[in-house]
């Protein structure tokens, strides 16, 4: 069967439609005819891959929105072209065509298996990070704890100097060596007061370095994960 | 594979493969190849339904001494297909959660 044998007999098969459209219809195939052979396929190849004339008419009138009650007007005797003659090899199927000159598709392709992880691999990026960021961190913390201590130690050594230096002044003048016990006492006074004074200023201090630091945790905790903090 | 849902999942296919830009019948079932099946019976119908539903346009132009039909994909086909890909991730899911 020709290509012009195959369209009248398509034509033949479409008479329930409107004329435009059968129309329509015909210049689709003869355009996608066509194509093919400019793509290299043969007539032959190119009639068998249409399918029977009945048959297409049959899915454009069930698919295409026409009645469904209106089956084509009639179904000519249609003989499938032959299978090329193999043998001669002048003309092999092309790739995914078998001998009938019928479209295989290729199976799908199928997802790669996703690679499996191993966690050994990243050993060492979980021990650079802990080099990178823990060490310091870890240092910052021990010294700020550090401070923390002198901070909170040396007024309350101030203030304790201060409260032996009145004893023994104190001391000193019920032994009878009175200017000396005075000078003892005021001296103790003096160190006690630094030391009073010292006390909320250092807790001041470390308030703030702790409320500094607790800043700078937050911020580059939002750098690992993604949300931007306020420093 | 049901006619109801392949109906669909062509629907979509060609959407995609115009949405890749102004392209015809054959082009068309040449990008789809490999991805899922289609003839030039199945595909007339899906064309013509979806210009009727405004979600493809369509012109004529000369090439090679002879007319061509270019479909080209609308906001409307644009939408229709998001849609689609949804409905497809949708259908995944479901595949995933049953057989896997």
């Amino acid at each position: 069967m020709t290509y012009l044998e195959w369209r009248d007999e398509l034509n033949n098969n479409l008479l329930s439609v409107s004329e435009s459209e059968r129309r329509r219809v015909l210049d689709y195939y003869a355009e996608a005819y066509a194509d093919r052979r400019e793509a290299g396929f043969s007539e032959k190849e190119i009639i068998a891959d249409f399918g029977a004339p009945y048959d297409a008419a049959r899915r454009i009138l069930s698919e295409g929105g026409y009645d469904s009650n209106n089956p084509p007007r009639r179904r000519p005797p249609y003989n499938p072209p032959p299978p090329p003659n193999m043998n001669g090899a002048n003309n092999p199927p092309p790739p995914n065509w078998n001998a009938n000159y019928n479209y295989n598709p290729p199976p799908p392709p199928q997802p790669a298996p996703a690679p499996a992880v191993q966690r050994d691999d990243y050993t060492w990026v979980f021990v650079l990070l802990c080099i990178v960021f823990c060490v310091p961190l870890f240092g910052l913390i021990m010294g700020m704890v550090g401070i923390t201590i002198g901070f909170c130690s040396a007024p309350i050594a101030i203030i304790g100097s201060g409260a032996a230096l009145i004893g023994s002044g104190i001391g000193s003048m019920v032994a009878g060596d009175f200017f000396y016990g005075l000078g003892t006492v005021g001296t103790g006074l003096i160190t006690l007061g630094i030391g009073v004074v010292l006390c909320p200023l250092f807790f001041k201090l470390i308030k703030i370095m702790w409320q500094l630091f607790q800043k700078v945790f937050n911020w580059i905790k939002s750098l690992f994960s993604g949300k931007r903090g306020i420093v | 594979m049901d006619s109801q849902l392949k109906k669909g999942v062509l629907d979509v296919c060609v959407l995609y493969a115009i949405s890749k830009g102004e392209s015809y019948g054959y082009k068309i079932i040449s990008d789809l190849q490999g991805i899922i099946e289609i003839s030039e019976s199945t595909l007339y119908p899906i064309l013509k339904r979806l210009e009727l539903g405004g979600f493809l346009v369509t012109r004529t132009a000369e090439y090679s001494g002879r007319l061509r039909k270019y479909y080209k994909i609308t906001p409307s086909g644009l939408n229709k297909l998001a849609s689609g890909r949804n409905d497809l991730l949708e259908i995944n899911w479901i595949y995933k959660k049953l057989f896997k």
